[in-house]
């Protein structure tokens, strides 16, 4: 862990390079499966019709972690390419003026060369995931995604 | 980043088409440079609409380097409860 923070944080370009479409299209495949599989829950379990977003967003959350990801029914939505991070963990602004931004759900991509480290990071310790320590990642680019509820917002 | 996504839950009677652009129409805060249009490479299944793009602008430069903030492109997956 200690050599984590023991070397310089690289120098990332910005904006970062755009995501493969494959990348957006593996996390959206896994969220849908997600969602039918929390669809399929009886009302007495958990009830859509009454839920707000936060206590929508937490089941979504504990199902991709527990039945979706790394089970193999979304290929590429595992461990050999990407790791989900905690629900609403704080992130920076894009000038670091506002530090506590919490998008609902982040996920960050490995690669082989990464993603062993990474996971020490992330297993150890949630709350180490700042913005310093996100930058040591070489090689991680970070997925952030938003939820609302349109029945709150009117949308 | 240049790339987000968007997730909504979605009552009963709220869909994509037409709720997703006509909310940015109306929007005075959000800069759309380029209203929704459909994914190809996504389709709807159950539950869940075909996934939606939009472009918008960003006013920010990067601390880093001083440039403007490219336009960001949302990806809208839209979930019916």
């Amino acid at each position: 862990m200690s050599k984590i923070f023991a070397t310089s944080p690289p120098r990332f370009p910005v904006p970062h390079a755009p995501l493969p479409l494959a990348v957006w299209l593996v996390a959206e495949d896994a969220i849908r499966m997600a969602w039918v599989r929390l669809r399929q829950r009886s009302p007495e379990r958990f009830d859509l019709t009454t839920a707000d977003e936060d206590a929508i967003t937490l089941k979504l959350h504990e199902i991709l972690v527990d039945e979706v990801y790394g089970s193999g029914q979304v290929e590429g939505f595992d461990d050999t390419m990407m790791h989900i991070g905690s629900r609403e963990s704080k992130i920076r602004n894009f000038d670091g003026q506002h530090p506590d931004k919490m998008p609902d759900l982040h996920s960050a991509l490995l690669d082989e060369s990464s993603s062993a480290r990474v996971r020490t990071v992330y297993s150890s310790n949630v709350s180490l995931l700042t913005p310093n320590t996100r930058s040591a990642f070489t090689t991680a680019t970070e997925v952030f995604f938003g939820s609302c509820a349109v029945t709150m917002r009117g949308r | 980043m240049t790339t987000a996504m968007m997730v909504a839950y979605a009552k009963d009677g709220y869909a994509i088409d037409p709720k997703l652009t006509d909310a940015l129409k109306k929007s005075t805060t959000i800069s759309t440079t380029s209203m929704a249009i459909l994914c190809p490479s996504s389709e709807t299944v159950l539950f869940c609409a075909q996934t939606q793009i939009t472009v918008h602008q960003r006013m920010f430069c990067y601390a880093e380097t001083g440039e403007d903030a490219p336009d960001i492109t949302l990806r809208h997956l839209w979930l019916s409860k």
